[in-house]
């Protein structure tokens, strides 16, 4: 093999497996004879950047296309509701509840009522689960992905400001992973699935508030001091995950029970990852990292379990026309 | 889908394959020629437009051979593919040549001046 073919194999890299056992030596040969005609022996900027495009849409294709829609919808649903459930919990506990805490707030910069800006980031993911309730689901999904957008920028600029008060990066990442989990399917656009979101934003918020019944102080004290951290209280959650999946699956509901697999990933993660010594893991890549390496376990462990996942194609074209 | 959704590089591989079959190289020749040089198909994109072709049932692998110890795959429009480019291209056809009348009519009397 001459450095031409290693830099175009090394291209190639993209696409996934099961693409190149397919296509490589023969998309290899073309790269060489363009190569050769254009005078080159390296691929260009433009080249790589083409592969590397195509090679990652083909892996989110492939990707996509394994879990079968029924199961995409309801994940959404649940990650937008928990989601929003989240949110609606993390404005009132922190942004709103340690302000109210005068003598944990003193000397604080604060953002006007709430501990950080971050609390746009919560409203937006309220707005967005508000949207899709009402069907507007593509609007819905386009503020998802703004709330994602906003939650970072104001925890980095929380940062920059000295807000202390702000929510860690696991939390950050926590809800990233959730609003990503919301765009894999339909959210709300019938009043069935509205109902769902509605049902399961309904069921999150009490569960994620009750910790607060609990403590004998300032449940926003707690909150931050890590007496309460969400992923410590969240322990228990793999057992009832999975224990509830079991029971979906018994039932005959498997659509129910892939969904409630795949959004509980998040929290499962969250659960894993939580055992840690949180502040080591408190700055914004290795808290990223932590939690992804927390999903990729998760869903190595749904792998030994035998998660069966069928492969199906969409989207067939009319005659006379051709589907991009 | 509407006619407005089709890409060009997907009717390009699609006309370049209307007198023949062709290699993935010489897809990229004929695409570049058909378009008057203005559109040079990448790789990426070439092999991404005859999957989804293929996918689709208007694209078909003839062969493969080697040659020069490279391995080439040969493609061939099908029956399929045949009435779809023909439809498209009778589509733009049409819609060109209304939009060419439409201009005529405004174009002659700013040439005359």
């Amino acid at each position: 093999m001459n450095r031409s073919e290693a830099a175009y194999l090394r291209a190639l890299q993209w696409y996934p497996r099961e693409w190149r056992a397919a296509h490589e030596q023969v998309m290899l040969s073309t790269l060489l004879d363009q190569a050769e005609a254009s005078g080159r022996v390296l691929p260009s900027i433009g080249e790589r950047l083409n592969l590397a495009r195509h090679g990652l849409r083909e892996r989110l294709r492939t990707s996509r296309g394994r879990v079968p829609e029924g199961v995409r919808d309801r994940a959404a649903t649940i990650s937008l509701g928990t989601a929003a459930a989240l949110a609606a919990t993390l404005l009132f506990v922190t942004e709103l509840g340690l302000p109210a805490d005068a003598e944990l707030s003193a000397g604080m910069t604060l953002f006007g009522p709430f501990a950080s800006p971050v609390a746009l980031g919560y409203f937006a993911l309220l707005l967005s689960f508000v949207l899709a309730m009402i069907g507007l689901e593509r609007t819905s999904r386009v503020t998802i992905v703004g709330a994602c957008a906003i939650l970072v920028g104001t925890r980095i600029a929380a940062d920059s400001l000295g807000m202390w008060l702000r929510p860690s990066w696991t939390l950050v990442w926590f809800l990233l992973l959730l609003g990503g989990l919301a765009l894999i399917g339909r959210i709300g656009g019938t009043p069935r699935t509205a109902g769902w979101l509605g049902i399961t934003a309904a069921v999150a918020l009490p569960i994620l508030l009750s910790p607060m019944m609990f403590t004998g102080t300032s449940p926003s004290r707690d909150f931050l001091l890590g007496t309460w951290p969400v992923e410590l209280a969240l322990g228990w959650l793999p057992f009832v995950v999975l224990g509830i999946a079991a029971l979906l699956n018994l039932s005959g509901h498997r659509n129910w029970t892939g969904a409630v697999l795949i959004a509980a990933l998040p929290w499962l993660a969250l659960a894993l990852v939580g055992w840690r010594d949180y502040g080591e893991i408190a700055d914004m890549f290795s808290t990223g990292a932590v939690l992804i390496a927390g999903v990729g376990a998760v869903l190595g462990v749904l792998r030994l379990f035998g998660l069966k996942l069928q492969l199906r194609r969409v989207g067939k074209a009319a005659p006379g026309e051709i589907v991009e | 889908m509407t006619i407005g959704e089709i890409r060009e590089p997907s009717f390009l591989v699609l006309a370049a394959l209307a007198d023949g079959d062709k290699h993935g190289y010489a897809l990229i020749r004929e695409a570049e020629q058909l378009s008057g040089g203005r559109v040079r198909l990448k790789v990426g994109t070439l092999y991404a437009a005859l999957d989804r072709l293929g996918e689709q049932g208007l694209v078909a692998v003839a062969g493969e051979e080697i040659v020069d110890g490279r391995l080439r795959r040969y493609f061939h429009l099908t029956e399929q593919g045949m009435e779809t480019l023909h439809a498209q291209a009778e589509r733009m056809r049409s819609t060109a040549d209304q939009a060419l009348n439409r201009l005529r009519g405004r174009l002659a009397p700013a040439v005359a001046r």
